[in-house]
């Protein structure tokens, strides 16, 4: 697996448009509708896409979208690190351990970047169990309920 | 499983001060000059690192305006208070906020935009959310310290005001009163405002009002909120591992 930062010219709107990963429980609908039609402006929203330093970026397994990642600095609670705004495995990746390498790429690419503190978070909705249990096996603590999500906390 | 729901935006103080307001707190009701205030604690080894000086127009030597961290103002009341331990405390997070990323874009935007009186919704949505991070850090911190300040906070806008009393509807929705500013109502009305109440010695009470801002939400968050704190049992769940429901 490879990962890469979105890049407009080399067609990757039309890759997101396409981009699969629910298997029908509403938020995973939530979250494949937001990658197909939030994240490049998410991404490209100036100035907070300067400041927050939010990155959106893709997964390959050889051609195809493995997953897609977007992340940026931590400004939603008082904790120093890297806000994860969505990891999505695409549908025809959620098996055989692909879910775990991708996102074990993307933590190891975390650690190489610039950063304020090795703290991660993201939200995840209480309904999500696979994700919780992902995280939980790698050392993230549920710390907070936000609506119909939970804030998950981790560390790099 | 955690206890506290999330469903409300925060008000947040403006993050920043000068050395006129410093001098206030460091001697309330007194006449103490700005740059004795800042010497009175350079001489305590707690010296105030500025964020940034803005200039003003045709004022000459005087022509400036030097930002601190308003966490330097608790450092002033701790020393005042002669809580050295909690005042160095204070001052190592207030010189850290200082050199905080935030506090850089702040700056900048203060230096090229700002004016002496730079308007905190303006400078936030300019800056990508610079100074709501600011903010949210340095209310984390007096959150933290909060025990060693000797303060009672609350925030909230000013919903009526009524002769020298002014009503503040807090975030829970009550109604407080608060003593009202010389300035004319009209402008009073809907500002939103943080409030510190101190105790002094000899049993008096200092209401201290500073200015606040709500942060502008973000169109295209996954998940749509503002910024909240953790709560000191939410920071205490933090490295301790919890089994997923199934």
């Amino acid at each position: 697996m490879n990962l890469r930062p979105f890049d407009a010219g080399a067609g990757d709107a039309d890759r997101l448009d396409e981009f699969r990963c629910s298997t029908g429980a509403p938020f995973e609908d939530d979250v494949e509708a937001w990658i197909r039609t939030d994240a490049i402006g998410w991404a490209n929203d100036l100035p907070r896409a300067r400041f927050q330093r939010r990155t959106l970026a893709l997964i390959e397994d050889g051609e195809a979208t493995a997953a897609v990642v977007a992340w940026q600095d931590i400004v939603r609670v008082d904790l120093e690190g890297i806000w994860l705004e969505v990891l999505a495995v695409a549908l025809d990746h959620q098996h055989g351990g692909q879910g775990q390498a991708a996102y074990q790429l993307t933590i190891d690419h975390l650690r190489t970047i610039e950063r304020d503190g090795d703290q991660l978070a993201g939200l995840v909705h209480v309904d999500n169990h696979r994700s919780k249990r992902l995280l939980t096996a790698y050392g993230w603590s549920s710390v907070a309920t936000w609506d119909d999500h939970e804030l998950w906390v981790g560390s790099l | 499983m955690p206890d506290q729901s999330y469903t409300g935006r925060m008000i947040l103080a403006w993050p920043l001060t000068t050395s006129t307001e410093v001098a206030q707190v460091l001697r309330p009701g007194g006449h103490l000059r700005p740059d004795s205030a800042l010497r009175a604690l350079r001489d305590k080894g707690l010296a105030a690192e500025a964020i940034t000086v803005v200039p003003r127009s045709g004022r000459g030597a005087h022509g400036k305006v030097v930002w601190y961290s308003s966490m330097m103002l608790d450092v002033a009341r701790l020393l005042r208070n002669e809580r050295f331990d909690a005042a160095h405390a204070a001052h190592a997070e207030a010189s850290r906020l200082a050199g905080h990323r935030s506090a850089r874009f702040v700056a900048e935007w203060l230096v090229e935009q700002g004016g002496p009186e730079p308007d905190p919704p303006l400078l936030d949505q300019a800056t990508g959310g610079a100074l709501t991070r600011l903010a949210t850090l340095t209310a984390s911190a007096r959150q933290r310290l909060l025990p060693n300040l000797g303060v009672a906070t609350f925030a909230g806008r000013v919903a009526d005001v009524s002769g020298r009393v002014a009503f503040v509807l807090d975030e829970e929705g009550r109604s407080l009163p608060i003593p009202a500013p010389s300035e004319p109502s009209t402008e009073w009305s809907g500002a939103l405002v943080t409030v510190d109440t101190e105790d002094l010695p000899g049993g008096a009470t200092t209401i201290w009002v500073r200015p606040a801002f709500d942060p502008e939400s973000d169109p295209n968050q996954r998940v749509p909120g503002g910024p909240r704190l953790l709560t000191p049992a939410e920071r205490e769940r933090l490295g301790r591992p919890v089994t997923a429901a199934s």
